[in-house]
């Protein structure tokens, strides 16, 4: 349906598109609407290497930088040196977990806090890591079981050492464990 | 054995007809793409997933008079969301499309021009309702009638938002100076 178009000003601007709208069809017809790597091979003219801008290489070296210090994190800092300080940040998390009115990915990233802290020592952090992978993918209420489970995992796998391991684990797994029960039950 | 598989499928009345019909209307969806992209490089690889897609999702649609309609309002959709991520890809990665092309032909450098470039930039710079409009029209060639049964919209306002949708390009190209009021 062909409509007169009244705009006059407008003419430069339809010419225009109708000379880019004649090139595209010219360059469809050469390419024939061929599947890549199906036939004859017509270069791609608009290949080229991608660049990368400021803002990227600027955002992959923080994450670069922040993957270095999580990764080496556990080399300079095998533990405390004593004392295990307060369970606030595991209190927050079941607090959340128990309400189960909060999105699993903030759960998650207080975990993620948690495992972090001076409280936990390395063996819980990787288990903490795998609990918060639980969280993500299966949501609240497996989170729980899973970091109860990690946490006797975490009794069970710990190796023997005679002058601190086995009161210090034993006090942290009881220390979240009543954590969380004193809030289930209110 | 694909071979006889795909006769057999194309002798079936639905995949013979979306054979004829997508093969008459894939100039249509690749124009469309056009107006939406940077350049027809782009635009073809759009395209080529439009009708995919089409070809796919085939059995979405009942009445076979409105094929086309259908088959634009596919087209706008999956232009609209490509906008979208590409906008948000060049904000997050800087400009990674190229500024001259390896072999140029006559097509290319028409591609290349200034005024159309300029146009193009005009015409990304709209609002969505106004550019779907603008696109719909100047490049998939379709009627008022048709653009606004595309986009559930009256009539009217399809001649309102394609007069501002060319008055904007017009004033931010500097192909004719902008009028008293806009």
């Amino acid at each position: 349906m062909n409509i007169p178009e009244d705009d006059e000003r407008w003419a430069p601007g339809r010419e225009a598109i109708e000379r880019e709208k004649d090139a595209a069809r010219t360059w469809l017809a050469r390419r024939d609407w061929q599947a890549p790597g199906s036939g004859r091979k017509i270069p791609r003219n608009s290949r080229r290497p991608v660049k990368t801008s400021r803002w990227a290489a600027a955002g992959a070296g923080i994450v670069v930088l922040f993957l270095g210090v999580l990764l080496l994190r556990p080399v300079f800092h095998s533990g405390p040196a004593g004392g295990y300080g307060t369970s606030e940040s595991f209190r927050k998390i079941f607090e959340m977990v128990h309400s189960e009115s909060t999105a699993s990915l903030t759960t998650a990233a207080f975990l993620n806090e948690a495992a972090a802290s001076e409280t936990v020592w390395s063996i819980q952090r990787v288990y903490c890591a795998i609990a918060i992978e639980d969280a993500i993918k299966g949501g609240l209420p497996r989170l729980i079981g899973s970091v109860l489970e990690n946490l006797r995992k975490s009794d069970e796998v710990r190796p023997e050492s005679p002058d601190r391991a086995e009161p210090r684990r034993s006090r942290l797994s009881e220390m979240f464990l009543r954590s969380y029960q004193s809030i289930k039950e209110g | 054995m694909k071979d006889e598989r795909a006769a057999n499928d194309a002798k079936s009345p639905d995949r013979a007809f979306l054979t004829r019909e997508l093969g008459l209307r894939r100039e249509q969806v690749f124009l469309i793409c056009l107006g939406y992209t940077r350049n027809p490089v782009e635009a073809e690889e759009l395209a080529q997933d439009v009708l995919c897609r089409a070809w796919e999702r085939a059995g979405s649609f009942q009445n076979a008079d409105h094929f086309g309609r259908w088959l634009v309002i596919l087209t706008r959709n999956r232009c609209r969301d490509n906008f979208r991520t590409a906008r948000l890809r060049r904000m997050l990665l800087g400009r990674n499309r190229p500024e001259t092309f390896e072999r140029e032909t006559p097509e290319d450098r028409v591609l290349r021009d200034e005024t159309t470039r300029a146009v193009k930039r005009a015409v990304a710079g709209l609002s969505e309702k106004l550019r779907a409009v603008l696109v719909l029209r100047e490049y998939g060639d379709l009627s008022y009638q048709e653009i606004a049964e595309t986009l559930g919209i009256d009539q009217g306002t399809v001649m309102s938002r394609l007069s501002r949708a060319r008055q904007s390009v017009a004033a931010k190209t500097g192909l004719a100076p902008a009028r008293k009021g806009t």
